[in-house]
């Protein structure tokens, strides 16, 4: 007598590989929203063109009547750029015979508060664009009312992240004169593809606003070593600040009655006031600041947080705050935590601008002096005129997550309605 | 020390969740079926520990919601973290209902016990789990196993002492009668076997899927509704008072004055 198995009669072996074949196809099944969602963001991050079309900006220039058109070939080309005031005559133009693939060419002699059209493309007449538009700054003082958009922490993992709705909204303004973006700009310092992805998403903007950059610790690295200006950042926004015993990032611009100082807090390095590069920025970004005095308005730009809900930096604390009051600071914006957080500190705001295209924080701790703390995607829109700054900070579906004025009362800004 | 592990976090806690559930149930079918139990320890063992993190991840999620709900960020893109909250309450009370209320042993509360002790500690006491995103997924869990399978070491010396003849016994009944003969406090698993089916965990990891994939590209499954709290607290309102008409019209409905007191209205039938 044939003994009996445990399970009663013994099935064939077919029925076990039937059983483990089919077992094993449903269990890729299971997981197939993860790597099928990475898969199809990872191809067209790696599928997007290398070429480039051209955007402005005008990091260390007088964006009144200076300004950088920079593209990127997919073959090494000269340069030209033809540009005017009207679209019909670009009568001014901008040529360099040297061969390159990434194109950068000043254009200087602009007049301030005026719309220009440009149209770039190399020295044998090809075109590599359409006749694209940027508006050069108001004169500092001149009191022109404005408006800007800012997010932070743009960068896409893979592929992944939602930056392209914060675009697609932001894209929606008719009147935005530039866009802020304070750091994280891509997810990897050197990967070519990851800011092509960067570049194909940013697109719709760049053909009429000027980005305004600053660095993110996933942008460069500290100036410990050559990691600070060997990167994708400085190939597509350059070195800002060069003077033979102090070079960085950072740069400093006025727009109407309002001064930007965008300061190079971004690597882990960064943060510590007692390296020499560090000693040397503080220097730069006091004597900025008390020049920027007689303006309205100073808006402080850098990339780590000394303040969010994950958690505060005791050290960038120390040595932020004080040069916030002491110069009167206006409002200061920085990211790095991937979450929405309004400060109101020392009569100051502060506020954290993570929403940008990253995934969003894990953690969640209220803090003292927090106003509010939105986790999610967002963006803010910046309205500013001669008597006072509106912040609105939105969803990609135009919720209104915080909305704040900010009132000149003398020589301070102080918040005067939050809702 | 006050502080949440966001929803959008927990999704994908949660997705992973339903994902074991469901990988479960295709190579462990029995686990899923009331009345089926395994013999083998090693798989019965490991389905406790399983469901034992289960447990701490129900507790968790239910933490989640209830600390987003009390405001501990802004409600004004609700619609971004509804779909999420309304989610993870689901998965969080099937979860619990799964592993411990179902039909609970002395020895399975004296373990969701230890799955509370651990949890109050970390998420209410300790910032020891805030340097990284991760720890809050596997450190509680460690500590939980530990302490359950201290818990368990402790039945055994104490049966051991009780039963010494159990253990003369070969090694499988040995452990059989040592660990799987507890009588369940209750067991709703027949009343309740629809709720806890493969097909709700289905129908819940494809909209998890849903809310991560959409959240990775900054939406989420109701972010189409209004964000503002204040629409909803409207919409609540309304809500509460149709409820209210509703039971108040139920509990004093007025009687059909063609049937005598204490009598059933006659049918067509």
């Amino acid at each position: 007598m044939e003994p009996a198995s445990r399970g009663g009669t013994r099935k064939p072996l077919k029925t076990y590989i039937r059983t483990a074949v089919v077992g094993i196809a449903l269990t890729l099944v299971l997981f197939s929203p993860i790597y099928g969602y990475i898969g199809i963001v990872y191809a067209k991050e790696q599928s997007a063109p290398l070429a480039k079309p051209p955007y402005v900006h005008w990091n260390g220039l007088l964006p009144q009547s200076q300004v950088y058109i920079s593209w990127e070939s997919d073959q090494n080309q000269s340069s030209y750029v033809a540009y005017g005031t009207s679209q019909e005559n670009l009568q001014f133009n901008v040529a360099d015979a040297t061969l390159v693939g990434m194109h950068t060419m000043l254009l200087t002699g602009l007049d301030p508060d005026t719309q220009y059209y440009y149209r770039v493309g190399n020295a044998s007449g090809q075109w590599a664009s359409e006749v694209r538009t940027f508006w050069t700054a108001p004169q500092p003082g001149s009191g022109k009312d404005f408006s800007f958009c800012i997010t932070s922490d743009t960068q896409q993992m893979w592929g992944t992240g939602h930056y392209a709705a914060i675009v697609s909204t932001i894209n929606s303004y008719t009147d935005n004169a530039f866009l802020v973006d304070a750091g994280d700009v891509g997810e990897y310092t050197n990967d070519q593809h990851d800011w092509n992805n960067y570049w194909a998403e940013t697109a719709p903007l760049t053909d009429h606003i000027p980005i305004v950059p600053d660095p993110g610790n996933h942008d460069v690295g500290d100036h410990s070593d050559n990691s600070w200006e060997d990167n994708m950042y400085t190939k597509y926004f350059g070195i800002s600040y060069s003077t033979p015993t102090l070079s960085g990032h950072f740069y400093s611009f006025n727009y109407s009655n309002c001064q930007f100082v965008m300061a190079e807090i971004a690597a882990v390095g960064d943060v510590d006031p007692n390296t020499p590069f560090n000693q040397q920025q503080d220097q730069w970004i006091n004597a900025t600041l008390q020049a920027g005095q007689l303006q309205d308005f100073r808006i402080l730009v850098f990339h780590r947080a000394p303040y969010s809900s994950n958690g505060n930096d005791q050290t960038l604390i120390d040595r932020i705050m004080p040069i916030v009051e002491t110069y009167n600071v206006s409002l200061v914006f920085y990211g790095h935590q991937h979450i929405y957080d309004r400060y109101y500190i020392a009569n100051r705001t502060l506020i954290c601008l993570g929403g940008g295209g990253g995934l969003q924080n894990a953690f969640i701790i209220p803090q003292a002096g927090q106003q509010i703390t939105a986790m999610g995607p967002s963006f803010t829109k910046v309205y500013v005129n001669s008597t006072a700054i509106l912040l609105k900070t939105y969803t990609p579906t135009f919720e209104l997550i915080d909305q704040v004025i900010l009132n000149k009362i003398g020589s301070n800004v102080l918040p005067d309605v939050v809702i | 020390m006050f502080w949440a592990y966001s929803d959008l976090y927990s999704v994908f806690v949660a997705w992973f969740v339903c994902t074991t559930v469901l990988i479960g149930a295709i190579w462990f079918p029995k686990a899923s079926k009331p009345g089926e139990k395994y013999q083998c320890f090693i798989v019965r063992g490991g389905i406790t520990i399983i469901f034992t993190t289960f447990a701490y991840f129900g507790v968790l999620f239910l933490d989640t919601v209830i600390k987003e709900a009390a405001g501990i960020i802004t409600p004004n893109n609700l619609n971004y973290h509804l779909g999420p909250m309304i989610l993870l309450a689901i998965v969080a009370i099937l979860i619990l209902f799964a592993s411990v209320f179902n039909a609970p042993t002395v020895r399975t509360l004296v373990s969701f016990g230890a799955v509370l002790g651990v949890y109050v500690y970390f998420f209410w006491f300790s910032d020891a789990l805030l340097d990284n995103e991760m720890k809050p997924i596997y450190i509680p869990p460690l500590y939980i196993l530990a302490a359950v399978a201290a818990l368990e070491v402790a039945v055994l010396v104490v049966r051991a002492i009780r039963k010494p003849h159990v253990t003369t016994k070969p090694w499988r009944e040995c452990w059989q009668e040592m660990l799987f003969t507890d009588e369940p406090l209750w067991d709703l698993s027949a009343r309740f076997k629809r709720w806890i089916s493969v097909k709700v965990w289905v129908v819940l990891w494809v909209l998890f899927s849903a809310e991560f994939i959409l959240d990775f590209n900054g939406y989420s499954l109701l972010s189409w509704v209004p964000g503002a709290y204040i629409y909803w607290a409207g919409i609540l309102i309304v809500a509460g008072l149709l409820l209210g008409i509703f039971i108040a019209y139920k509990k004093h409905r007025p009687a059909n004055p063609f049937v005598p007191p204490g009598e059933e209205a006659p049918t067509l039938e």
